[in-house]
């Protein structure tokens, strides 16, 4: 190929990506997080995170501004190898940040993976009461992930995993127009030791698509530590 | 005081890097295979379908590990650190198992335990010395071996308050012989 035409190449993507990020309604942000999971026995395990997100990317233009802060708690309670049902509750706090409405929400979530070789697949439904200050919106999701070690079928210390997954959400609420939102995500794990892993991925939003479609990309970042 | 943080820091990193367990599964290539294997798996069918090759290391311990399909069945052939067949196994369901047996095997999980749900099923061709290997493999994978195999079965069974994960292993006539329990993270990973 010559070099004329690998430039050309190099042009046209840098030219996709300016028309991608030149969009008004194209935002980036970051989130990241810090869970820890314990084993209270064998059927019933607990979960506190702690996860903030920021802009990076907003009007066009690079920034960094903190938009929220999240504490969650989740309460899992296996009902086999493969299926477990879970509550949860989070706080999300904005409006010392940014000034948007504090929110409590109450999850109610059914899990359920399924093993072939290497590859695992995950089901997940999720329905969640988003309580704030001024209404309330009610929300379904359903996602689904597929997870696996980058090395063997099993995940040992010191190997890495990839996750991916697709999520569509609906949200309702007496004060607004049903919403459709579609979430892609793909992560990058490794499993420090025992009880440490590291994550880090990007997330595609569609938010809205069906009123008014606004993008959002994010990069993930967190820790998990199970003890 | 800086020293003091060093400390604190070098101490926490010992705490997440120090737990390093020796046990690991990886998967390799054909070359980095025990010569002694190799001839056996030369000898399969060439018409066997996704061939891999695994390593697994239990602190000292090495064992190798040949994973393949043929005619819709998945084998998985284990062999010794010095290239010796230690058994063939061949995942199968269990409808499909004598009524005999899974009457045998029922009774026995409803005797012991309160619950159990079968999350996997394999036969176990086990190798004697006196077998030529190849014979041994081909006469398995044909299905012209007069041997009875065992029966390994991991399923997760609920006692009185505990559930594990357990690996049995049943007799050709479906009597229990032993059990291990396997290590939950060797079953659960990434997401919760």
């Amino acid at each position: 190929m010559s070099y004329t035409k690998s430039i050309l190449v190099f042009w046209a993507c840098l030219a996709g990506l300016n028309m991608l990020f030149s969009q008004s309604d194209f935002e980036g942000l970051g989130e990241s997080s810090f869970a820890i999971n314990t084993d209270v026995n064998s059927t019933y395990k607990i979960n506190f995170a702690v996860r903030s997100r920021y802009f990076l990317y907003q009007n066009a233009n690079f920034n960094f501004e903190n938009r929220q802060l999240d504490f969650v708690h989740f309460s899992t309670l296996n009902l086999d190898y493969n299926h477990s049902v879970s509550l949860g509750v989070q706080y999300r706090i904005r409006e010392s940040i940014d000034g948007g409405s504090n929110e409590l929400r109450l999850t109610q979530q059914f899990n359920f993976t399924k093993k072939r070789e290497a590859l695992r697949f995950g089901h997940r439904v999720r329905f969640e009461q988003r309580l704030l200050e001024d209404f309330t919106i009610l929300r379904s999701r359903y996602r689904f992930a597929l997870d696996f070690p980058l090395n063997g079928e099993k995940l040992d210390i010191g190997e890495a995993y990839l996750v991916s997954s697709m999520e569509a959400l609906i949200s309702h609420s007496k004060r607004l127009k049903p919403e459709l939102d579609h979430r892609t995500t793909s992560l990058i794990g490794w499993l420090i030791s025992e009880s440490l892993k590291l994550q880090l991925g990007l997330e595609y939003r569609f938010e809205a698509f069906n009123l008014n479609t606004e993008h959002r990309l994010f990069l993930l970042t967190s820790a998990v530590l199970k003890i | 005081m800086k020293l003091k943080v060093l400390i604190v820091l070098l101490c926490f990193y010992q705490f997440v890097f120090g737990q390093t367990k020796n046990e690991k599964e990886e998967r390799i290539t054909e070359s980095e295979f025990p010569e002694a294997a190799i001839e056996v798996i030369k000898s399969l069918p060439d018409d066997c379908k996704r061939l891999r090759f695994y390593k697994e290391t239990d602190g000292k311990k090495q064992s190798f590990e040949v994973k393949f399909k043929y005619k819709r069945k998945r084998y998985s052939l284990e062999f010794s650190e010095d290239g010796v067949i230690e058994d063939l196994e061949v995942l199968t369901k269990f409808k499909l198992l004598s009524e005999l047996v899974k009457v045998k095997i029922n009774d026995y999980f409803k005797d012991s335990f309160k619950k159990h749900k079968i999350i996997k099923l394999q036969q176990q061709y086990v190798y004697s010395v006196e077998l030529n290997a190849i014979t041994f493999v081909n006469n398995i994978v044909k299905n012209t071996s007069s041997e009875a195999p065992n029966l390994e079965i991991i399923a997760e069974v609920k006692s009185d308050k505990e559930r594990d994960v357990r690996e049995f292993t049943f007799n050709p006539l479906g009597e229990f012989v032993n059990f291990r329990i396997l290590n939950p993270t060797s079953y659960e990973h990434v997401l919760y």
